[in-house]
């Protein structure tokens, strides 16, 4: 056996994120009525309307194993308004706030890999055009904590700065767009075998732009998952991609390529 | 001795050696996960007792645990033990090591496990005491065979020579399994999970899925699984086979498509898996471990 069990019984795949219509009335309280979103309500939302939907698709296993590392996608595929800005939380991380994501133009979905110290909801809030921020939240059971504290099982692998990209054709005629870059996000704390902690350095900012344009940036936290994947659901398909990232130490990462078909 | 169903002390396993076979012990380990009530006995061990002496299959997860497994050995037989043979280098099979080089015994195992049990030994041992409790893994240290093997071996018990034979790459970097020609057993170590979920971040699943086709094939007439019950019946060999199958084939396809593992993750699993003990928890870690390996490594074609 490996390491890391703990008892839990729930089924696996049994309860995922399910899709609402675009059209399902918000509504303007909380429905977790968290306190701690409470106050980040109050800091990173600036007195700015905010309203509870099911527009968009918030994409993360319910039961998480390995918290240094979850998968999560945002998809905008139905959502019925113009995706102004994107702010991705997980309130009971040390950091609650993860990224904050400026889309350029339309993209259908977006996503990446981020740390849970412990069960918490993930709350995806969009802002529209008209600068209300429509709010999406899912409860997410970590049968490990300590994603973001506990030595970390996904940092090694890639080299420091390896950018890789790679693209697949979807069925809708669009292409998913995935950009892979090899930096180990150290949190600032974890303690490593001597006992002193690994002082934080995270890709703080990303930015990807295509022939077409600017595609997005993005501000990250410490709270994305070592060697983090990021995708983008987009209606073209990419010749030539430039990643620029910039980590907390100020080492900036250039990649120009044509991301590799699989 | 009298067992009540009290529950265990926190430091006592209650081992009790079944014997399987004439002459053939195991040590049965829970089902279970790692746990406080358990002390991390999960996984099964054994030993064999020849005409001149006793060869030990696995160490066992913590040094209390090798050490009250030596006594119950002595309390079966007395004659002498040579050497343990330790399957590889995860925690609930290799913890006892340093107590059999203390008392002078041939610890033999792959060098690719030894490795590995270098490289991820003290994590692995911080994690298991976590979940279990110091009052069990106290004094538990990180060992190193004193006879690493990369050739298949016999060794002479007396009145009976067992072979040790080598696996490399499927389950783990270095398995080696125990057979007894005299009853026809053989200890697979963790190349054989019965009714649990088999684990593959140390594996390849084509290969291990080519060992268990071998294994299939050699003339055993009771199996000693790593975790679970005794096998008699080989379809146990198909039904991981298979499992191993869909679990690459499912990964695979999925990450050639272009999903995120928490889209691939949204698909349920197939209703003859969903009683294998840990599904819910492997399933996940292995789907994660995968896209992982994936982002290294092209996978292989989706069938
Ligand atoms: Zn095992």
């Amino acid at each position: 056996m490996f390491f890391r069990l703990i008892a839990c019984s729930a089924l696996m795949a049994a309860g995922f994120a399910t899709f609402a219509p675009a059209g399902a009335a918000g509504q303007a309280t909380d429905p977790f009525d968290s306190p701690v979103w409470r106050d980040i309500l109050e800091m990173e939302f600036d007195g700015a309307e905010v309203v509870y939907d099911q527009s968009i698709y918030l994409v993360v296993p319910d039961q998480v194993e390995e918290a240094f590392s979850v998968p999560v996608v945002m998809n905008f595929a139905h959502t019925p308004y113009t995706v102004a800005e994107i702010a991705l939380f997980a309130e009971n991380n040390p950091f609650p706030i993860v990224a904050r994501i400026y889309p350029q133009r339309g993209f259908k979905a977006v996503g990446f890999d981020i740390r849970l110290e412990r069960s918490t909801p993930v709350r995806a809030a969009i802002m529209d055009g008209d600068g209300v921020w429509h709010v999406v939240q899912k409860q997410v059971l970590v049968m490990t904590p300590g994603g973001c504290s506990a030595p970390d099982g996904a940092a090694g692998g890639a080299a420091m700065g390896k950018i890789a990209m790679r693209q697949f054709v979807r069925t809708n005629g669009g292409s998913r767009l995935k950009v892979r870059i090899g930096h180990p996000m150290h949190t600032g704390l974890v303690v490593d075998d001597a006992g002193d902690a690994i002082p934080a350095q995270y890709i703080e900012r990303l930015s990807v732009r295509d022939e077409f344009g600017g595609l997005a940036s993005m501000v990250l936290w410490a709270s994305v998952a070592a060697n983090p994947v990021f995708m983008f659901d987009l209606p073209e398909t990419q010749q030539s991609v430039r990643v620029t990232a910039e980590d907390t130490d100020g080492t900036a990462f250039i990649l120009d390529g044509k991301p590799s078909a699989m | 001795m009298a067992l009540s169903a009290a529950v265990a002390q926190a430091g006592d396993y209650g081992l009790a050696p079944f014997e399987t076979a004439p002459g053939v012990y195991t040590f049965w380990g829970e089902q279970a996960d790692l746990l406080p009530s358990n002390g991390g006995n999960i996984a099964n061990a054994g030993f064999i007792v020849g005409a001149k002496s006793v060869l030990v299959i696995d160490a066992g997860p913590t040094r209390r645990y090798a050490e009250q497994m030596l006594d119950a050995i002595r309390a079966t037989t007395d004659r002498p033990i040579i050497a343990v043979v330790v399957t590889h280098h995860h925690q609930d099979h290799s913890f006892g090591i340093p107590v059999f080089v203390e008392h002078g015994l041939d610890v033999i195992m792959h060098p690719g496990a030894a490795a590995m049990l270098v490289r991820d030994g003290d994590i692995l041992l911080n994690f298991v005491t976590e979940l279990v409790g110091a009052a069990w893994t106290d004094g538990t240290t990180i060992g190193a065979p004193t006879h690493p093997i990369t050739e298949a071996t016999s060794i002479d018990l007396g009145d009976r020579d067992v072979d040790v034979e080598i696996f490399e790459g499927g389950h783990t970097p270095g398995d080696l399994v125990v057979y007894d020609g005299a009853t026809k057993t053989l200890f697979a170590g963790d190349l054989v999970f019965n009714g649990r979920v088999p684990t593959v971040p140390h594996g390849d699943v084509q290969t291990w899925r080519g060992q268990l086709v071998t294994l299939d094939k050699w003339d055993w007439r009771r199996l000693i699984p790593g975790h679970g019950p005794l096998v008699a019946d080989r379809t146990v060999l198909d039904g991981m086979s298979d499992y191993l199958a869909f679990l690459e084939a499912r990964v695979a396809c999925s990450y050639r498509m272009g999903d995120s593992p928490a889209e691939t993750l949204m698909a349920e699993v197939p209703d003859a898996y969903t009683g294998l003990f840990g599904i819910d928890r492997e399933y996940q870690r292995a789907v994660l471990q995968l896209f992982r390996k994936y982002d290294e490594t092209a996978p292989p074609p989706c069938p």
